[in-house]
């Protein structure tokens, strides 16, 4: 019998010999754009019922819980907080659904092998994460935007049914919204980045929730020692708080504390997308 | 081994250069290089673990070879604008989220190279799913997954098309539409490579086979010269009183095998000088007819050292 090992001849019979014409593809003019890609991840988010579901109930937890303390406060005749204080109240389970929200949208397409599907289609990793990144932000601000606006609504009817002053202060209540947006949209962004690094859903909610709940604790331990307080200072769940609550706050202290807030998840984005881009998918 | 391609070919190629992957201690794929050409189905075999589906990811980008590149028309394929009008995967039918529905799911992947939905919508109509498209892919069939990730992988009309495993769990229907989608898609000169492990479905399909075992390029050539190159050509012969002719043709050297329903098999001897013997010793000749060795035959023959997860025989009792 002839020896098989290292056997190769050239051509083929469909082809040898013959000239084949090049294939063009008929799909008319495909390119990838950011812009594209944004749009593909808006499908992705949104076409899962499970998004729904978290940020219903994140959102729903969250506008119940401002909507109880501020009944509660009503019935206590106490009158010196302001309406606007209870809508960021519950916002916690805002930033643990946007958490999950983030931590999906990489984790679950990884863990189902959808990543690789796109990856396939879109092989520029970095830009893809980008992608989910600007997604997830605009969409996760949006919502939250909707949110304080209506937990907002609420603490204010409630207050002026019980005959207390209700101040419509754009100046105090434009920021307090759009920080408490940009927060939870900077906690989805930080949940992404995690997931990419970690690629776990349930592993990146844990890490965030020990370092929204659980460092901060730790760290009021040793609050004597100045590093442990100058960390304290830079700690997301320190630095987010100013941006739910800018009432007051220096507007040095406000920028610096907007900048670290950026600056958390940014960098877990950063390392996760160069993770993402340097190991197989 | 690697031959360089005829400069008439006009047609879009995906070249491997000398591809090596690692996992840890193991080399999943060692020194492979291959050329596929347009207008051509490429089979592409070998045993679990041969490195099959590592070399098809490393096509596309998706593993990173440790040395060696891979060159889609002469440009890396991350570096395409319109990747899905390039290559077209299917990998692994199961890579979708099973939450999604069939149509998000390619919706999805659509949007990413700015194609239409209506291209979406004439993909789900070619691979039979238009009434499945609502549906979570979570429901579906492993028949039905392989026909999504078919659709998926034709969404760009893309030139070059890498299905691996496309007929698994599919049913008779969708093996022959299987079958002649892809001979229709390497006639209109689009490059096809198909890795299955049904050596009919090669036999029928390819036109040329790259074999791998343990991680190396076994053999890389037009399926017609794989066979013969297995050699073992041999005559199958029914006639009225086979032990004279057996006896003379073994005394010529001939190697002959008398089968289970009379006829007899033999070798080294050409079917002319056959016929001259039975003719001599004056015997009906009812059958004389030349048996190539069979695709799975050959390839069996040429892989058994490099088969990494053997079977073994079952054993009615322990």
């Amino acid at each position: 019998m002839t020896s098989l090992s290292s056997f190769s001849t050239p051509g083929s019979p469909a082809t040898s010999g013959a000239v084949v014409p090049p294939y063009r593809s008929q799909v008319g003019p495909a390119r990838i754009t950011f812009g594209r890609l944004v749009r593909a991840e808006t499908i992705a988010l949104f076409s899962l019922r499970s998004t729904y579901v978290v940020l219903l109930i994140g959102g729903g937890l969250t506008f119940a819980i401002s909507l109880l303390a501020t009944l509660a406060f009503t019935a206590s005749g106490l009158t010196e907080a302001p309406f606007f204080s209870f809508a960021t109240i519950g916002l916690l389970f805002a930033q643990i659904a946007a958490t999950m929200t983030g931590a999906g949208l990489y984790a679950k397409e990884h863990s189902s092998g959808s990543l690789r599907t796109q990856f396939a289609a879109a092989p520029r990793r970095v830009k893809t994460m980008l992608a989910k990144a600007t997604t997830l932000f605009v969409s996760v601000f949006v919502l939250g935007v909707v949110l304080l606006v209506v937990s907002l609504a609420a603490s204010a009817v409630v207050f002026a049914a019980t005959g207390r002053t209700v101040g419509l202060d754009a100046g105090i209540l434009v920021p307090l919204v759009l920080g408490g947006a940009t927060v939870l949209a900077l906690t989805s962004v930080l949940g992404l980045g995690v997931a990419a690094l970690v690629r776990s859903e349930a592993l990146t909610i844990a890490i965030v929730l020990v370092l929204l709940l659980v460092v901060p604790v730790l760290l009021t331990l040793a609050a004597d020692q100045e590093w442990v307080r100058v960390i304290s200072e830079l700690m997301f769940s320190h630095t987010t708080a100013t941006l739910t609550t800018p009432v007051n706050v220096a507007g040095d202290v406000l920028l610096r504390d907007a900048l670290v807030s950026i600056a958390w998840p940014a960098a877990a984005l950063a390392i996760g997308a160069t993770a993402v881009a340097r190991r197989d998918a | 081994m690697i031959l360089p391609p005829p400069v008439f070919r006009l047609g879009r190629m995906i070249t491997a250069e000398h591809l090596t992957k690692r996992f840890g201690a193991k080399t999943a794929v060692d020194d492979v290089s291959f050329v596929l050409q347009p207008g051509t189905v490429t089979g592409f075999l070998g045993p679990n673990g041969a490195g099959k589906s590592t070399t098809m990811r490393m096509l596309v980008g998706l593993d990173r070879p440790d040395e060696g590149r891979v060159q889609v028309n002469g440009r890396p394929f991350a570096t395409y604008t319109a990747p899905m009008t390039e290559v077209g995967a299917l990998l692994d039918a199961s890579a979708v989220n099973p939450r999604r529905t069939a149509r998000a799911h390619l919706r999805l992947l659509a949007a990413t190279n700015g194609i239409s939905r209506t291209r979406v919508d004439e993909v789900l109509d070619l691979t039979g799913l238009s009434p499945a498209a609502r549906r979570r892919v979570g429901g579906f069939s492993l028949g039905m997954r392989q026909r999504l990730g078919i659709a998926a992988s034709i969404l760009g009309d893309p030139h070059t098309i890498l299905l691996d495993e496309p007929v698994n769990g599919l049913d008779p229907e969708g093996v022959l539409w299987i079958r002649s989608f892809v001979r229709s898609l390497a006639a209109e000169g689009r490059t096809v490579l198909l890795s299955s492990h049904l050596m009919s479905e090669v036999s029928q399909t390819a036109d040329r086979i790259i074999v791998l075992g343990r991680g190396r390029v076994l053999a890389d050539a037009p399926i017609t010269d794989f066979l013969e190159s297995a050699g073992r050509d041999r005559i199958r012969v029914r006639i009225s009183d086979p032990a004279p002719l057996a006896e003379r043709l073994h005394a010529e050297g001939g190697s002959v095998t008398t089968l289970d329903d009379g006829a007899l098999e033999v070798e080294g001897i050409p079917a002319a000088r056959i016929a001259r013997h039975a003719a001599a010793l004056d015997l009906d000749l009812h059958e004389l007819s030349p048996q190539r060795a069979s695709l799975e035959e050959a390839y069996l023959a040429l892989t058994d050292t490099a088969v990494e997860y053997r079977s073994h025989p079952a054993t009615a009792a322990a």
